[in-house]
């Protein structure tokens, strides 16, 4: 059994890690990090640097890192990667690549499908969009829990992370998002074949 | 002198113990895991040699008996056993202490293996011809009686040095509110803090409150002085000045001080007390997260002050506490709850714990993660 751990930036983020892992067949092990983007950027090196026994799956979102795009990332952060350190770009945040399965996510959030953006990855700012489509939710549960309460200035409503990963865990079809993602689509194919080298 | 490994067997939900202790460990697991218990070896160590003390109250008053102490896990082999190896440094000594015991028919706690060894040199070992012919003996550590420890001694007095605390404010601040162990000395949860405070040497006590109140003002900086005096009836308070705008600063007992000031202080009051090894129970409690990533500091920042070598084991859940590069992988152990019981684990003997480490990563970036709860998403309610 080939186990992998996980460096993610939080909890939807680990639950995405975790669910992809397991599809490619790899065994989750421990999950790290959840402490934001500074805390991988910080990181990162030594993490990498300890990858050499074991397989490592890092992912952060590509708008919290304030660049452009992923091999700039990649660049930056990680000139040396270890070959165990997979370390993938969400393009360009963890919920473009929820939003990416578009069938699924309007039948958790309760919405018509023709709600749900096409081109998930040139969003500008994917979590209030999917939070703007959550406020149109039939469901009051739904409106009042993802959305944050009318009068204050919290950028989430207060289960939205649980529910989330909720929706991550249970409904979440990786098949149909990847289609509309290409930054999932090649972290799959990756993940496939860091699987094939085991 | 120093704890420097301990082994047990079946105590409690651990099913076999063997780890190496330095003379600071941080202990770290989920809940439930068994940090209090394993922190509690040490305490029936102290409890079979203080006076008022040994084997029975130990197991039967104070643990609820051998089968409420022994492992759910233990199959074949029942006996609970408890080895510790303890190094003193200053005398280049090297003492074991091995208790088993099991029960009697009377369930009543029994030993069956008893051996006490100085420099590998056997200085006990029971059962022995008396033990055979009069088996009553075999009710009692050699530990507990002065006759039968005179060539050990110095491990009876290290054991009777071990002190346990985990200070409660509300305890703190009405002990009557609380009711009483039975035995009013060296109560861990503070119900006579204030009095052991009182009783101490007058020269002592304003020393100790002196660099304490110094050392406190950093966290409270409105607190202007700290003194301990008896109210009319006797009892103890203690009393802090804090400066506000008017001109005389105003006077608090402990019924007004915050939950973190009452610990701080407790915490800070413990390290000045005693030199045996110390048990602290979550000492992050209450305090404020800069304090809490700076405990290690103030704890070995006392020690030193008092010129004090003396072994502290924490247990904590505080990722703060363990955020910094001067905590070693052999200062840690992380509890990892199993189907067989708990496991204690050390970084020392996980390979990729220590890659991680030696790559620049701290405990808290290492350990605490691999100590979380598994499944928390199960905490997650389904609405």
């Amino acid at each position: 059994m080939a186990f992998i751990n996980f460096l993610v930036e939080g909890r939807i983020d680990e639950a995405v890690a975790i669910k992809l892992a397991s599809s490619a067949g790899f065994e989750p092990g421990t999950c790290f990090g959840k402490k934001g983007m500074s805390y991988i950027k910080k990181k990162i090196t030594g993490f990498n640097l300890s990858a050499q026994g074991s397989l490592f799956f890092a992912l952060v979102d590509l708008m919290d890192t304030s660049l452009t795009c992923p091999a700039e990332v990649l660049s930056q952060w990680l000139p040396h990667r270890n070959p165990n350190m997979m370390f993938r770009v969400v393009v360009k945040e963890i919920e473009s690549w929820l939003l990416a399965d578009r069938q699924g996510i309007a039948e958790f959030l309760h919405v018509n499908s023709a709600f749900i953006p096409h081109a998930v990855e040139t969003l500008d700012d994917p979590k209030q969009t999917l939070i703007q489509i959550a406020r149109r939710s039939r469901r009051k549960f739904i409106r009042e829990t993802l959305a944050p309460a009318a009068g204050t200035t919290a950028r989430e409503g207060i289960l939205y992370n649980d529910e989330m990963t909720r929706f991550v865990q249970d409904h979440w079809n990786t098949e149909e998002a990847r289609l509309n993602s290409p930054s999932l689509d090649q972290c799959i194919i990756r993940l496939n074949e860091l699987k094939g080298k085991q | 002198m120093q704890i420097s490994r301990l082994q047990a067997k079946n105590w409690k939900n651990f099913r076999k113990v063997d780890v190496n202790l330095s003379y600071r460990l941080f202990l770290v697991g989920p809940n439930a895991s068994g940090k209090s218990n394993f922190l509690d070896i040490f305490r029936f160590l102290r409890d079979l040699c203080v006076s008022g003390g040994g084997l029975q109250q130990a197991v039967d008053v104070r643990r609820g008996g051998v089968s409420a102490l022994r492992c759910l896990a233990a199959r074949k082999d029942p006996d609970i056993t408890v080895d510790v190896e303890i190094k003193d440094d200053r005398n280049d000594e090297t003492w074991t202490y091995h208790l088993s015991f099991s029960q009697d028919r009377n369930r009543k706690p029994i030993i069956r293996k008893e051996v006490v060894t100085r420099n590998g040199k056997t200085l006990l070992s029971r059962p022995d011809d008396a033990d055979k012919k009069d088996a009553l003996r075999l009710t009692e550590t050699a530990l507990e009686q002065t006759v039968a420890n005179k060539d050990f001694r110095p491990v009876v007095q290290f054991f009777q040095s071990v002190s346990y605390r985990h200070l409660i404010p509300q305890a703190m601040r009405d002990p009557q509110d609380f009711s009483s162990s039975g035995k009013n000395e060296d109560d861990p949860f503070g119900r006579d803090f204030l009095q052991r405070v009182e009783n101490t040497l007058e020269r002592t006590k304003n020393s100790r409150l002196n660099k304490i109140q110094a050392a406190m003002k950093v966290a409270v900086p409105q607190l202007e002085k700290l003194e301990v005096s008896r109210d009319n009836y006797g009892v103890p308070h203690l009393i802090g000045s804090y400066s506000h705008w008017r001109p005389n600063a105003s006077k608090q007992t402990e019924a007004q001080f915050s939950d973190g000031t009452l610990r701080l202080f407790g915490l800070l009051w413990t390290l000045f007390e005693g030199n045996g090894p110390l048990l602290l129970e979550e000492p992050e409690l209450s305090l404020h997260s800069e304090i809490v990533s700076h405990l290690p500091q103030i704890i070995e920042k006392v020690l030193r002050l008092r010129g004090v070598r003396r072994q502290v084991l924490i247990s904590t859940h505080a990722a703060d506490m363990l955020d910094q590069d001067s905590i070693g992988p052999e200062e840690v152990l992380w509890l990892e709850p199993s189907a067989e019981g708990t496991l204690v684990k050390s970084p020392l003997k996980d390979k990729e714990a220590l890659l991680q480490l030696k790559a620049g990563l701290t405990v808290a970036d290492v350990v605490m993660p691999k100590s979380s709860p598994k499944n928390i998403d199960q905490l997650v309610l389904n609405l």
